[in-house]
């Protein structure tokens, strides 16, 4: 087929959009705006994730909380307390998300991974609670950082192709 | 590639705190060995890494740095002993629990100053400069800000030790590791400082609290 303007040849099957592969930029403006909006969007899921854990912590923290009372039992106070903090650190990462989600992300990631690996060796009958929500939570913000890693490659190859 | 380096740090840490459990607290000198395995196995697997990365990590080992940084590291060995031992003073008051001692088990085992200083200062000193201000800080460098890459390298750094009444001091430390790595553009001064703290650490437990 050739083209009734200039004469060149086109391809045949031409008719619809170009499927642009995973890693690689996409060649017009738009599809860069598009790609840019999709890592994104899929970078920011890292904040609705760091709540998720925050909050699940909180809730953690006040069951053993709880326990200690109706026990006194000194080591689920301590276990309370720690659980807390660490809430309170994903609560502050998940603010931090707002603002810059990579970083956070990363840094949600090894904590969550680390904690899960920790908890793993010390009591291993729990490996198996929540696992579904944990494995969950750790997919999405491994998606989050590696969305943010191509978001940042993206933006600094379009900037070098632009400058 | 930094992350998993991360992972598997970290799985070699918990591998020998198993290893150290199962074989129970009577036997120290078993303890130390399994403690050397796990710094063996660190080092294989940072000298993996490091062949992975050479094309971004050789500017670090090429570049020799000015003698300032070196001054620099000196002084700060200083400022990192003591506020590790301040705030291991106030964590001990407030815990009630005693710190990890480093030299005592190497000396009850038989070995010496050259044991001592190899496994508990030279070792720490190249083989986590490497991983956490060669690999981890360079590859975090790429995607962002130097502040940013510098915390997130330092957190991991602290959290690798799985010495949550270090948490404090180890992250200070790791700051002062990452600041002379970025400034300099080398990573010597930062294993100067590193070496420097272990021994300064080595030296107050086996002279000042005997």
């Amino acid at each position: 087929m050739f083209c009734t303007t200039c004469g060149k040849a086109v391809s045949a099957g031409g008719g619809g959009p170009r499927i642009v592969e995973d890693a690689a930029v996409a060649s017009t403006d738009a599809g860069v705006a598009l790609q840019t909006q999709l890592l994104e969007n899929q970078t920011r899921k890292a904040f609705g994730c760091l709540l998720a854990v925050a909050v699940l912590q909180f809730l953690a923290a006040g069951f053993f909380f709880l326990r200690a009372l109706d026990t006194r039992n000194t080591a689920a106070t301590t276990i309370s307390v720690a659980t807390g903090i660490i809430g309170m650190i994903f609560l502050g990462l998940a603010f931090w998300a707002r603002r810059n989600p990579l970083p956070a992300a990363i840094t949600g990631l090894v904590l969550l991974v680390t904690l899960y690996t920790i908890d793993a060796v010390a009591a291993p009958s729990t490996i198996y609670q929540g696992i579904i929500v944990k494995v969950i939570i750790v997919t999405v913000l491994a998606n989050a950082v590696r969305a943010g890693v191509r978001h940042k490659r993206l933006l600094h190859e379009t900037a070098g192709r632009a400058g | 590639m930094a992350l998993t380096l991360y992972f598997a740090m970290l799985a070699t840490s918990i591998a020998g705190v198993i290893a150290i459990v199962a074989v129970g607290t009577e036997n120290h000198t078993l303890d130390l060995h399994i403690e050397w395995m796990m710094e063996a196995s660190d080092s294989i697997l940072v000298a993996i890494w490091c062949a992975f990365t050479w094309r971004s990590l050789s500017s670090g080992l090429r570049s020799v740095a000015r003698a300032r940084w070196y001054l620099a590291a000196v002084g700060f060995s200083f400022a990192t002993y003591l506020a590790a031992t301040i705030a291991s003073m106030m964590l001990e008051r407030i815990s009630g629990a005693k710190f990890i001692e480093m030299a005592k088990p190497v000396f009850d085992a038989g070995y010496g100053w050259l044991a001592v200083v190899i496994s508990d200062c030279l070792q720490p000193a190249i083989v986590e400069e490497l991983a956490f201000r060669g690999v981890i800080l360079g590859a975090l460098g790429r995607f962002l800000k130097p502040a940013e890459a510098l915390v997130i390298s330092s957190m991991m750094f602290m959290v690798i030790h799985l010495a949550p009444m270090s948490f404090p001091h180890l992250l200070l430390v790791g700051l002062a590791l990452g600041l002379l790595r970025i400034r300099s553009g080398s990573l010597y001064p930062g294993m100067v400082l590193h070496f420097l703290h272990n021994l300064y650490c080595v030296l107050a437990e086996v002279y000042l609290e005997t």
